[in-house]
């Protein structure tokens, strides 16, 4: 049984547990425990910082025999190096925004709509700003991952922090740096 | 291999940071938090079950209406009843989230890899 961490390029070193498969430009890391998930997170979290590039694989992808590890990855693999290469020498930044919901007046209905429609247009604001400063970004109802160089994420949280100041109705955390799961592929 | 000190993450953050810290859900517990089916607390479990259910289903709409009202695509007659609706559902969602004992965390089930519901 493989359990498949990630994959990567340029890897320095590895941790005694783990192995590499190569298939075309890029390292597959398997392992032969079963981690739990957060096992998984750490061995990916490790290698973030002995490669140029990861690629996180989601928990959970296992493989009985090398075939069927070849097979899963051969018919994706040129999809998989661009992904590679999209993510090369970058973290995920994590921001989520969650809008403070100040209670408006009694019953006034329209205030309370107004107020509401502030917040998500400010929360916008922030997530349009911060793309414009990664590489890519993704955002759901209110996180949002940024793809961010790593030698960049110090500048990228002090942007933050600035855009921060000036919107006092949000609640925002901004946390980092990760994997960058969010722009890993679907496995 | 030991877990990673979760403070040095935290690369900026504003506002009120312990409410922040509760969306996120319980660090220590990253399993998906079941309803309780013990016959004591099944009424409690179900509860916040369906509580949550009518919360996102709360928040989808409202998006939506804002959407609407950043479109201009209604009128003010509309906006303000549109408002009072949401404004009452919040309030009834507090009401029945106190009768059940319930907090918001509670109503932000964990969906695993998916993140969190709310």
């Amino acid at each position: 049984m493989m359990h498949l961490y990630a994959f990567a390029r340029g890897l320095r070193e590895l941790e005694a547990e783990l192995e590499t498969r190569r298939f075309g430009s890029l390292l597959a890391v398997v392992g032969a425990d079963e981690p739990d998930p957060l096992q998984h997170g750490l061995v990916v979290e490790g290698l973030l910082d002995r490669a140029d590039a990861v690629l996180p694989v989601r928990f959970g992808e296992r493989f009985v025999t090398e075939d069927e590890l070849a097979g899963a990855i051969a018919s994706r693999l040129e999809a998989l190096e661009a992904q590679l290469d999209h993510v090369a020498g970058c973290v995920e930044v994590g921001v989520r925004i969650v809008p403070r919901e100040e209670p408006a007046d009694g019953d006034d209905g329209a205030a309370y709509m107004r107020a509401r429609l502030r917040e998500q247009l400010a929360a916008d604001e922030v997530h349009r700003a911060l793309a414009a400063k990664a590489r890519d970004s993704v955002r759901t109802n209110r996180d949002a991952g940024y793809l961010v160089a790593r030698a960049d994420v110090d500048g990228f949280s002090q942007a933050v922090q600035r855009l921060l100041e000036s919107r006092p109705s949000l609640d925002v955390l901004c946390t980092g740096p990760w994997a960058p799961y969010s722009f890993a592929a679907a496995t | 291999m030991s877990i990673p000190d979760l403070e040095s993450r935290l690369l900026a953050a504003s506002g009120d940071v312990d409410r922040l810290a509760r969306t996120l859900g319980d660090g220590a517990n990253p399993f998906p938090r079941r309803v309780n089916a013990d016959p004591e607390s099944v009424e409690r479990g179900l509860a916040q079950l369906v509580l949550t259910l009518i919360e996102l289903l709360r928040q989808l709409m409202e998006r939506q209406a804002l959407r609407l009202m950043d479109q201009d695509s209604l009128d003010d007659e509309q906006v303000e009843r549109l408002g009072l609706t949401f404004m009452r559902l919040a309030e009834r969602m507090d009401q029945l989230k106190a009768e059940f004992e319930l907090s918001d965390e509670d109503l932000n089930l964990d969906l695993g890899p998916l993140g969190s519901l709310l």
